[in-house]
């Protein structure tokens, strides 16, 4: 019986525990201490009095129920592909970027956003979801133009490191497969997952290794779509592709499971922002891309509370499936219930009344 | 009854056994120079069968109770079959991730060919998730997340007749998820005049299951317990379907044997054996081997205690007392319950240590001492 093993990255968080947990001598032991404590007050003082940096990280707590919901459907070509503007699709995805992530968390600009998320030593997962292939998942310019933003914001190019479960599904969904060179691009199935089963609430599942040991941080970047099980999949949903057997947890309409999944450890701990790509939605037949059910909706969502993002999915879902004669998820006995489950868990907030919805 | 010098002798070929069969398993497993590795088992998908196409793309699985309904490029619950724009594919057809030649008593099978080898063979996935599985690092994997190798049925057929295996032995993960492959193993097994063993949990629906039989030769199912409280918690399933799974196989006239592992507080009060046992004289019929064996913790449940002997020999008296002629204990070696006992004169018709036959007195298939013939296939 053999499993995958997977492959490391240099200098990921597995090495860097592994290094904090070798044995040393004495001498070595002296002058690591010595150093650290040089460190800490040489530094210390002038840290905490640095000006431009003074707020970096102290966006990581989210606040309840922000989400903003950006729309704009004239950035899409006929195909449904953000081209529009004389600056390029880069630039009009980067210009989307700009505006959304400043709104959320209230900078002047893409670089400040992100550097109030990220600190420049940190390694930043960005998890996509390219299950329904090109037409239906992140669209390339965002997501290069989201890898731009945590560059500008110092991030190195290196410590970003883009997944999905499989490579094909990255090569399917339009992105090159990069193993060796930063930002990465690989999938689950190169890296393989750990080798024992966190059990956590409802699940016992084995994370994916790029999540337990080589990103500090994570981005969860799914797209706007209909689930025929679990109702929507814009957020949370998309966080099943960070263990090795989702497959376990689709009955009862993924509840509670994308709710336990989300508060497990490490997701809870490493979760800080999430995007929903939903310039093009799908309003019925997902989670694959069925085009007479896709519409060219120009959405985009970010927030820091991933319940309140999917909670405002829903209700968009919901308001097009009504649009077009469809029952409601709850009529069709597929609600997403989970994110209420996940709101008890303190997850976000998951009702409308609290959620501060800001459209621009 | 083996002497005191037997019993140290054989325990001690037991253990060279175990550890030669250990190296061998290391020799032979996926990804062995023997066989072509396959780096994508979704990439030679083959068709599967028992399946109903739906609107939308979507399709229905029939291959199991659980009927799991399935969107274009999505899975069943087993995760090893695909719909692809509306056409269901198993994914783990001539990809095995496990293979290894075995004693059956490993299975444990005891009236089928008493002390032959057996090719067996695993691919990824499993349609329950029980708990305590010893096999959870390739039943509850996708074929992508193990390493695999291309046999083809013909491959396994032959491989088995070239290691002077009789037969064949789907087991280790759960071989329904892969009927296909397994289907097509024993046509190719029976051309070569090789048998055919399903090692499984039961949880398959009826239809498949009639046709399954007719090119298998014998089946040993995993009773998990007999209350639908333990399988709905403990294995993500239902009690129901086992049951009858057990009936068509009495039906259909195949050879099959239970077995039970016992986990404390679980499955191990005697009013609960006590009525599997007269459920399983009344429509079975009192000549069903049923094996009672040991559970150690594993995966999920690391918390409760391996079975304590007494709940063992409890469990088999209780089996005896409802008039079952061959119950066994098994994961015990050297104990008195891994013999085989004529249940009319009482002699020890075979005598096992750990998966070792010692001796097989079987006179074709009669007991040598009171003559009278005892179920099971021999030869």
């Amino acid at each position: 019986m053999t499993r995958s093993g997977g492959r490391r990255f240099p200098g990921g968080r597995g090495e860097r525990k592994r290094m904090r947990d070798t044995p040393c001598n004495r001498r070595e032991f002296i002058g690591r201490t010595a150093g650290l404590t040089l460190a800490g007050t040489a530094f210390g003082p002038l840290a905490s009095g640095c000006g431009d940096d003074s707020d970096r990280g102290t966006a990581k707590k989210p606040p309840p129920g922000r989400v903003v919901r950006l729309e704009r459907p004239g950035l899409l070509d006929e195909r449904g592909r953000i081209c529009a503007a004389a600056e390029g699709e880069q630039g009009a995805a980067g210009a989307v970027l700009e505006e959304i992530l400043s709104a959320l968390l209230d900078k002047p600009s893409l670089k400040d956003a992100l550097g109030a998320l990220f600190e420049p030593d940190e390694r930043v997962g960005i998890k996509l979801n390219c299950l329904a292939g090109r037409g239906l998942s992140p669209q390339p310019p965002l997501v290069h133009a989201l890898i731009d933003g945590l560059i500008a914001a110092g991030i190195k190019a290196e410590n970003i490191v883009v997944f999905e479960r499989s490579e094909r599904e990255l090569r399917e969904a339009g992105f090159s497969v990069s193993r060796k060179k930063g930002p990465l691009f690989v999938g689950n199935d190169t890296m393989g997952y750990e080798r024992t089963p966190r059990l956590h609430r409802s699940i016992g599942s084995c994370f994916s290794r790029i999540v337990v040991d080589e990103i500090d941080a994570l981005i969860n970047f799914g797209v706007l779509k209909d689930h025929n099980l679990a109702g929507i999949s814009a957020g949370l949903k998309n966080l099943y592709g960070l263990i090795h057997n989702p497959n376990k947890y689709h009955d009862r309409n993924c509840n509670p499971y994308v709710a336990d999944i989300a508060d497990c450890v490490p997701v809870r701990d490493l979760l800080r922002l999430t995007l929903c790509d939903g310039f093009v939605s799908q309003y019925h037949g997902g989670p694959a891309l069925m085009p007479r059910f896709t519409w060219k909706a120009g959405i985009f969502l970010a927030s820091r509370d991933p319940v309140a993002l999917d909670a405002t999915a829903w209700e968009i879902i919901d308001k097009k499936r009504k649009e077009k004669g469809l029952p409601s998820l709850a009529e069709d006995k597929r609600a997403p219930l989970w994110i209420e489950t996940a709101a008890s868990y303190g997850l976000g907030e998951a009702r409308s009344s609290e959620i501060e919805l800001v459209e621009i | 009854m083996p002497s005191r010098r037997d019993f140290l002798k054989h325990s001690a070929l037991a253990c060279a056994w175990c550890a030669s069969a250990k190296r061998a398993r290391g020799a032979l497993r996926a990804g062995d120079a023997a066989g072509q590795e396959v780096a994508a088992a979704e990439d030679a998908p083959v068709e599967a069968r028992f399946y109903e196409k739906q609107d939308d793309l979507r399709v229905i699985c029939r291959l199991c109770p659980r009927e799991c309904v399935v969107a274009d490029r999505e899975r069943g619950y087993c995760g090893v079959r695909e719909n692809r724009q509306g056409t269901y594919y198993t994914l783990v057809h001539s990809n095995i991730c496990a293979e290894h030649i075995d004693p059956v008593e490993k299975k444990p099978v005891f009236h089928f060919q008493p002390g032959s080898r057996v090719y067996s063979i695993a691919t990824a996935g499993c349609n329950i998730e029980c708990k305590f599985c010893q096999n959870w690092e390739i039943s509850q994997f996708r074929p992508e997340q193990v390493r695999s190798v291309r046999r083809t049925p013909e491959d396994v057929a032959r491989i088995a007749k070239s290691r002077g295996c009789q037969g064949i032995a789907f087991t280790y993960s759960e071989p329904v998820v892969f009927y296909e492959y397994m289907y097509d193993c024993a046509v190719a097994g029976r051309a070569q005049g090789i048998k055919s063993i399903m090692i499984s949990n039961g949880y398959i629906s009826p239809k498949p299951l009639r046709e399954l039989v007719k090119v298998l030769d014998a089946v040993k199912i995993d009773l998990k317990a007999f209350t639908d409280k333990f399988y709905r918690e403990l294995c993500s399933g239902t009690l129901e379907p086992v049951l009858k799974t057990l009936e068509i196989l009495e039906e259909s006239g195949i050879w099959f044997e239970i077995v039970v592992l016992l986990i404390p507080s679980w499955n191990d009060s005697m009013e609960e054996i006590e009525a599997m046992c007269a459920w399983i004289a009344e429509n079975l019929g009192d000549s069903v081997p049923i094996h009672f064996t040991r559970f150690h913790p594993t995966y999920k449940i690391k918390d409760i205690p391996r079975t304590p002997l007494s709940t063992l020999e409890n469990a088999y008296a209780t089996a005896r007392k409802a008039g079952l002629k061959f119950p066994y204990i098994g994961n015990v070696t050297g104990h008195e319950g891994e013999h085989t006992r004529c249940p009319h004169c009482s002699k020890t018709l075979i005598s096992r240590i750990g998966f070792k036959v010692v001796r097989n007195r079987i006179e074709e298939d009669r007991c040598p001492f009171c003559s009278k013939k005892i179920p099971g296939l021999w030869k």
